[in-house]
């Protein structure tokens, strides 16, 4: 068995489906998240994004609902 | 989302080696589950390695020294570990001297992320690296929670709190960057 055979394909959106999303979507029926460092959130994000930081993502958990659909980048 | 915000901005992502693979619950046994945890951790540390031995940052070049050590200690807590454990049946499946298949966590080649990483700004390479060990961290709190024997549970957590560290060094050294 080779080590590849222990990963399998994710499913990811692209900008234009997330795009299509946030319009279906109210702002309350998803988690929108943005993993990247304090400063790069400061400097742009997009509207409406939760900034966690990807190293504070286990300890910020709770600023998720689970029933909801998640979007990250 | 595909491309993270460059590509929100219309921006063509310049080949970021994203994974988009996961790892599965394909490995049961105590050995699978800690080969491939150390196929992982030597594949990073040759990345590490690679990277620190091209970067012209120094800040870099520290960091990832230092990185490419922890993760030959994370191989060397691995293979003590299983030899003390009660589970231990059946010897790991590690090659030492074979780079052949070196893959890091996300399933991507280090060969692929080596390539990628040639030329690329301390700020790309940091934020590469920075969900690589994400991804690992991710990927061992999935693994411990597969294996359900108190010796593994613990060298999942000694990996566990360790990659939680890089990260935060990482996203230190990044921030600064930015």
């Amino acid at each position: 068995m080779s080590i590849f055979d222990y990963f399998k394909p994710v499913s990811t959106m692209k900008p234009d489906e997330v795009r299509q999303f946030l319009k279906d979507h109210d702002q309350g029926q998803f988690n929108l998240i943005d993993v990247r460092q304090p400063m790069e959130y400061k400097m742009e994000h997009i509207p409406g994004a939760t900034l966690i930081p990807l190293g504070q993502l286990s300890e910020q958990l709770d600023k998720l609902d689970p029933a909801k659909p998640t979007i990250i980048y | 989302m595909e491309g993270g915000i460059h590509a929100w901005n219309g921006l063509k992502a310049e080949g970021l080696p994203e994974s988009g693979m996961a790892y599965f619950t394909e490995a049961h046994t105590t050995a699978e589950l800690l080969s491939l945890a150390w196929k992982i951790e030597e594949g990073s540390r040759y990345f590490y390695q690679a990277v620190a031995s091209k970067s012209s940052d120094g800040e870099l070049k520290a960091l990832c020294s230092q990185l490419a050590l922890a993760e030959e200690h994370h191989k060397s807590t691995i293979e003590e570990l299983y030899s003390k454990s009660k589970n231990s049946n059946g010897a790991l499946d590690i090659v030492h001297d074979d780079h052949s298949e070196d893959i890091m966590e996300g399933g991507i080649t280090v060969k692929e992320a080596l390539q990628w990483a040639n030329n690329k700004s301390t700020k790309e390479v940091l934020e590469f690296t920075l969900a690589l060990e994400a991804n690992a961290y991710d990927l061992y709190i999935k693994m411990q929670k597969k294996i359900n024997d108190g010796d593994s549970e613990k060298i999942f957590s000694i990996l566990i709190d360790e990659e939680k560290q890089h990260l935060n060094k990482l996203a230190e050294l990044l921030e600064k960057k930015i």
